[in-house]
């Protein structure tokens, strides 16, 4: 008994080998969306439970990331500040402001603020930012232009290969250590010359080992 | 959901709207995990049954199988693995360990930290602190005004590098108290210029900033003690600058002392 017309054969082998191509394809759309944005979220403004904005703080008011982010080189955390950072200026200052409503009621009823994580790493990445900061690695190096955030966005993929580009050649990116928190750092012209001579003098290693980060 | 036992990152907390925990979400691509692999599954295996009905016809009596459902069930293990592939990409197993990384919350205590306070009269290993003056700036409850170990030029540097980052907001460069948060608003504090504090021992103002004082909180949990001191040690160095003369300059600077001058009036 014959169910199908002998077309059919060529119509189903075709569409078997056409399905690899698709799949293919779908594959390479994946792997672009991974890339963009879309899925990164790299350059997206994050919306917070409080506008805070590193713009106004980090680079109006010139304060440094350490007053908040106290831990950045003694800990492989940098610190989200405690609500009692906060009240230390805004106890005193904007205290009618409804904006800043969240930001007391934390300090009133002890209650962590929940902000928006915009940097995050896998859990089998064991990045320290202790060692990147007295190794002369700038935040901005990493962050961006954070003193021009008017709300914190994610300024790199942090991707492994985007990590791997300056652990291959860190003196393309490694900074005098005095500079390291100052958010309007330029990279000087003779980057190159005076990378290499850092990467001498901070004695840094290119360390590439898969073991460097994932333990 | 407890397939990871009851520190379940991921379950609603009991009572109560569930707690955000946006930066859990790192997989966008989640939505196709499941619902698309038994659909396209299906289909390849369709496209197989089809083959074969139609090819039987033409070659029933070749054993093991025609050709052409040899290449349907190619194809059909091609799909599936192309699939698997695919989707094994989106298990996120690793990236989310059951495991605490700094403030992440949790659902497992009421106030949704994973980071709990210490028990009230806990000593931690190496923090007894029996050292009156080191942590408290007092000798037998009076305020000292003896430092507790010997400052040196680089204690000093320490002290300018801290002091430029905590104090200087509010009480600036020289610590006369006009910073850029008092310019916005803030109640200014006091110049470090006048008798009183000038006067003032230096265990003093390690206990102001450990403290607080006024409308000044306390900077105990961002500056460890010896900095606090180092501080201390560095408000004085500003104190006595702005009651020096030519003559506590070493004559080798005075030369450098008049050029910065220069262009100033004496």
């Amino acid at each position: 008994m014959q169910i199908f017309h002998h077309s059919t054969n060529t119509i189903s082998r075709v569409s078997i080998y056409g399905a690899a191509f698709i799949l293919a394809l779908l594959g390479g759309v994946l792997y672009a969306i991974e890339l963009s944005p879309i899925y990164t979220r790299v350059n997206e403004a994050r919306e917070q439970p409080v506008p805070f904005s590193h713009k106004h703080h980090a680079g109006e008011l010139g304060i440094d990331c350490r007053y908040c982010h106290t831990t950045v080189e003694k800990s492989s955390f940098a610190g989200i500040p405690p609500t009692q950072t906060c009240m230390t200026c805004h106890s005193q200052i904007w205290t009618k402001a409804p904006m800043l409503e969240p930001v007391r009621a934390s300090y009133r009823d002890d209650k962590s603020i929940a902000w928006t994580r915009v940097n995050a790493l896998p859990d089998f990445v064991y990045f320290d930012h202790s060692i990147h900061i007295s190794k002369g690695v700038g935040c901005t190096t990493c962050h961006g232009q954070v003193a021009e955030m008017p709300l914190t966005w994610k300024a790199n993929t942090l991707y492994m290969d985007w990590c791997l580009e300056c652990h291959r050649d860190p003196a393309k990116y490694v900074r005098p250590k005095s500079e390291v928190f100052d958010p309007g750092y330029v990279t000087p012209a003779n980057q190159l010359e005076l990378g290499a001579r850092l990467v001498k003098e901070y004695k840094i290693h290119s360390l590439t080992n898969c073991s460097t980060c994932h333990r | 959901m407890k397939s990871r036992g009851q520190f379940d990152i991921r379950a609603q907390r009991e009572g109560g709207a569930p707690a955000p925990v946006p930066h859990l979400r790192r997989c966008g691509l989640s939505w196709p995990r499941y619902a698309a692999l038994p659909g396209w599954a299906k289909l390849c295996r369709a496209y197989g049954a089809g083959v074969a009905v139609d090819s039987e016809v033409a070659s029933k009596k070749k054993a093991g199988g025609t050709p052409a459902l040899q290449i349907a069930r190619a194809a059909n293990v091609i799909c599936l693995a192309a699939l698997a592939l695919l989707f094994a990409g989106c298990r996120m197993d690793m990236h989310q360990q059951p495991k605490y990384l700094p403030y992440e919350p949790t659902t497992f205590f009421d106030d949704g930290r994973s980071e709990r306070p210490v028990v009230p009269g806990t000593v931690a290993r190496g923090q007894l602190r029996l050292d009156e003056l080191l942590y408290t700036g007092k000798e037998n409850g009076v305020l000292s005004n003896k430092f507790p170990f010997p400052i040196t030029r680089d204690d000093l540097e320490r002290g300018r590098q801290r002091y430029n980052i905590y104090c200087t907001p509010c009480h600036d460069y020289t610590g006369s108290g006009q910073g850029i948060v008092v310019q916005r608003g803030f109640p200014p504090p006091p110049s470090y210029h006048i008798d009183r504090l000038r006067q003032a021992p230096v265990g003093h103002f390690f206990d102001v900033m450990s403290n607080g004082y006024g409308s000044m909180y306390s900077y105990a949990s961002r500056i460890e003690p010896e900095d606090r001191w180092r501080i201390a040690a560095y408000i004085r160095v500003l104190q006595l600058s702005q009651h020096a003369t030519e003559q506590d300059v070493p004559p080798s600077e005075r030369p450098q002392l008049n050029q910065l001058n220069a262009g100033q009036p004496q």
